[in-house]
């Protein structure tokens, strides 16, 4: 076990190490409080997380959340946060926060973006404003919503693109990396996170990933990934990253995802993932369960007077029957709300389980039955075939 | 349930107990009072535990049973009642059968059913259907099927059927509701109906209470929502209709007036007699993302010597109940909504985050709104008997007017 590692504002403590797998639990010291890794954090993009008090999510066991800087660089805006001392109090949440850099959404969201060594530009057509973001007002924007991590601007390519253009990206995040660092004035409080990029192509990331890890950042992402590309390529590159970063730091997979997906990328060495799934397949009347979804919106639900799950610990369990929730989805807002805290809940067990699991070192027992539960008919996607073999697993 | 009236104002305001209520018969509330409103046995926007937030006087809910109506097969099949269904066992449920947030389009009752609109549209329920969804529902409180369908204004024809109809299905749910094992516990409530027309209100009123209703209900007296059309009370002579109907029921059962009344109209309704109203004010405030600003006493001192406490609670807009969050003034106002509020919105959140988080769409927003909304609103009950216990009703009814009217 590695000793711990000392950034004036994170702490990684390993706890314990799988024998079979790269998986490790740890426990991440952060301002607000202390995380247990693998940890899953949802997404409250504007400053909520869509219909759930902070009372309600700390009572999940969250620990950490995101929140999105475009979005709240927009409204209420950064020099509000200035006036109220941060996200935190301006939303009530005393746990830790994390805000990506603004410049995926940008260049998702916004149709008319163009990116330059200076930054990501954006020209209005209908109010013929420009509006850029550079390294430094990303940071400053993150600096004032306060995050406890904070996420450097990076070039993102979609993961489907290949040629010259990953590169050119991959450059330049090194080098926008080194600008945020410079910009960066609130390193006691706030941990700037590096995002190692380089698309597909195992060269270019190993390039990104020499160049990055000579930065002296608290924590490292692996970004570029989880866009559509195809999953036999993703993994490679996911376990390529953990293979070559500093094992005393933490590795944060952005944008991941799915249980299964969660689950297998802990075994490939990640510490900390996101994603707007879980929370968004709520509202859209879907729960997680251990077998996979259950979609209450479908009529096999209307007389099923069980609750989502029998094992599930969340209100919405405790309380209700599928038949029940089968007659409010997508019809009431309760009916999100509901499905959003059995969601959350749902990960949050899961995260735990994974961890009991890497502690006892009964990891791959743990994959194996996650997995049987999942693909009954043992039907596994070959890149989670391949991947977790690559790590010592054999799915039965 | 045992409704004891504890005394009645000079000008007509009640304070009444109803005791022995609830599954196990041992609950009470003091009226007047008012039923938390639901839509499709939700409260709008509030899980549960926040529900729980708003304490006791949360204890009485409303179910207005056209969205509830699809439901019928399944709880016939779930045999537990709607309760259960709901996880409001713990609490007063009374099913009304119209929604009062909006008003049903006019025409669509015939002699044997009455419309009533759902989610996939219009539903026929004659009087055997409905005791059957009674029966499979459960609830301690309902009110018989009615026909508040009165025409046009004037219209004493149709003011007639609405009252001869109304009184025949009671007849019929009440031969049932005595020969029904299931609903032994739960209480019939009759309706008042005849549209605009004294005599037919008269009939109504008189022959209604010569049946062994537990309490009675209202209708037809155009306070449905949405929420700019209910006019006051002391227009179109409403006010005497409903002294008319008063006059001829008995004091010793509770009177529910539905519908979004705003706190002047709760305070006359009041004055005329009524005891039970429902909550839908808030929600449909609540929906046009406003808060309740109105001034209500924070603590339990008198109402006279309070009003000059109260500058801080009322806000800019002084002369309305509400306050909308969507005013960009509230952008870097940290604040609670309503200063000295003690509701978990105002104990946690500031009029700025409320702001905007409304401000983008956030289904927080909504919910933050609703619980201090129905906070507000179910504080202004406890000041109404309050006033009424100490005298100072005439006071409380003065300070609202030259508050809040315009």
């Amino acid at each position: 076990m590695s000793a711990p590692v000392n950034h004036s504002a994170l702490t990684l403590k390993v706890l314990a190490e799988c024998s079979v797998t790269k998986a490790r639990a740890c426990q991440l010291s952060l301002p607000h409080s202390v995380v247990d890794t693998p940890v899953f954090m949802p997404v409250g993009t504007q400053g909520s997380l869509k219909g759930i008090t902070p009372e309600q999510l700390e009572n999940s066991g969250c620990q950490i959340m995101l929140g999105n800087t475009y979005h709240l660089g927009s409204n209420p805006g950064a020099e509000l946060f200035d006036k109220v001392g941060g996200l935190h109090k301006f939303m009530g949440w005393k746990r830790n926060l994390l805000t990506d850099s603004g410049g995926f959404q940008m260049v998702s969201l916004v149709a008319l973006s163009e990116v330059t060594e200076e930054g990501v530009r954006f020209s209005n057509p209908y109010d013929a404003k420009d509006m850029l973001l550079t390294p430094e007002k990303s940071i400053e924007i993150q600096n004032s919503i306060g995050a406890d991590i904070i996420m450097q601007l990076d070039d993102v390519v979609s993961s489907t693109i290949s040629g010259p253009r990953v590169e050119e990206a991959m450059g330049r995040s090194i080098r926008w990396l080194d600008r945020c660092i410079e910009a960066h004035k609130k390193t006691k409080t706030q941990n700037l996170f590096a995002i190692i990029q380089g698309g597909l192509d195992s060269r270019l990331r190993t390039i990104c990933l020499n160049e990055m890890s000579k930065r002296n950042v608290p924590g490292f992402a692996i970004g570029g990934l989880s866009g559509g590309e195809d999953k036999n390529d993703f993994w490679k590159m996911v376990t390529l990253s953990t293979d070559f970063l500093p094992k005393h730091k933490p590795r944060y997979l952005m944008g991941v995802g799915f249980p299964v997906d969660l689950v297998v990328c802990s075994a490939l060495g990640c510490d900390m993932f996101d994603c707007v799934y879980p929370t968004r397949t709520a509202r859209f009347g879907t729960a997680l369960i251990p077998t996979g979804k259950l979609d209450l919106k479908k009529k096999g639900c209307a007389e099923d007077f069980r609750p989502i799950d029998e094992n599930c610990s969340c209100s919405t369990c405790r309380q209700f029957t599928r038949a029940y929730l089968h007659t409010i989805v997508t019809k009431e807002t309760v009916a999100s709300i509901l499905l959003t805290i059995h969601n959350i809940q749902y990960q949050m067990d899961l995260m735990r389980s994974i961890k009991e699991a890497i502690i006892q070192d009964k990891y791959p027992e743990f994959v194996n039955d996650f997995m049987q539960k999942q693909f009954p008919t043992r039907n596994y996607p070959e890149w989670t075939v391949d991947a977790l073999a690559s790590v010592n697993i054999k799915l039965s | 349930m045992k409704f004891s009236l504890r005394s009645v104002s000079q000008r007509g305001g009640r304070l009444a107990t109803i005791s022995e209520l609830g599954r196990h018969g041992d609950k009470t509330v003091t009226t007047p009072m008012c039923l938390v409103f639901t839509q499709a046995g939700t409260i709008p926007h509030l899980t549960n535990d926040m529900v729980q937030k708003l304490g006791k006087h949360a204890y009485p809910v409303h179910l207005p049973l056209p969205l509830l109506l699809e439901s019928h097969e399944i709880l016939q099949k779930y045999s537990n009642g709607i309760g259960d269904f709901l996880a409001l066992k713990h609490h007063l449920l009374y099913l009304s059968v119209q929604d009062s947030t909006i008003r049903p389009p006019e025409g669509f009752n015939e002699k044997s059913f009455v419309s009533l609109w759902g989610r996939s549209g219009r539903l026929n329920v004659d009087v055997d259907k409905f005791m059957s969804v009674q029966e499979a529902f459960k609830p301690d409180w309902y009110q018989a099927l009615c026909d508040s369908d009165a025409g046009k204004v004037g219209s004493r024809k149709r003011a007639h059927k609405s009252v001869e109809r109304t009184l025949a299905y009671l007849d019929r749910c009440l031969e049932k509701h005595k020969e029904s094992e299931v609903l032994r516990h739960s209480c019939i409530f009759g309706s008042i109906e005849g549209g605009s027309v004294a005599e037919e209100r008269e009939l109504s009123a008189k022959e209604t209470a010569k049946r062994p209703v537990a309490g009675f209900v209202l209708e037809g007296l155009d306070t449905n929502g949405p929420l700019d059309s209910v006019l006051p009370l002391c227009e179109n002579g409403k006010k005497e209709i409903i002294q008319s109907i008063l006059n001829e029921l008995p004091d010793e059962k509770p009177r529910i007036l539905h519908g979004p009344l705003d706190p002047a109209n709760i305070l006359a309704a009041v004055e005329l007699g009524i005891d039970i109203f429902d909550s839908t004010y808030a929600f449909l405030v609540t929906e046009r993302n406003a808060a309740l600003t109105f001034c209500v006493s924070p603590d339990t001192e008198s109402m006279a010597s309070n009003v000059g406490k109260l500058q801080d609670s009322c806000n800019l807009q002084r002369n309305l109940y509400e306050t909308s969050l969507t005013d960009k003034i509230f952008k870097d106002d940290f604040r609670p909504l309503v200063v000295g509020c003690q509701c978990y919105t105002c104990t946690n959140h500031t009029r700025a985050y409320v702001h905007h988080l409304v401000n983008v769409g956030e289904l927080l927003g909504k919910t933050l709104l609703m619980l201090h909304n129905l906070y507000h609103f179910l504080r202004f009950f406890e000041v109404i008997q309050l006033a009424l216990e100490e005298g100072t009703f005439e006071k409380l009814q003065n300070m609202i007017a030259t508050r809040h009217c315009n």
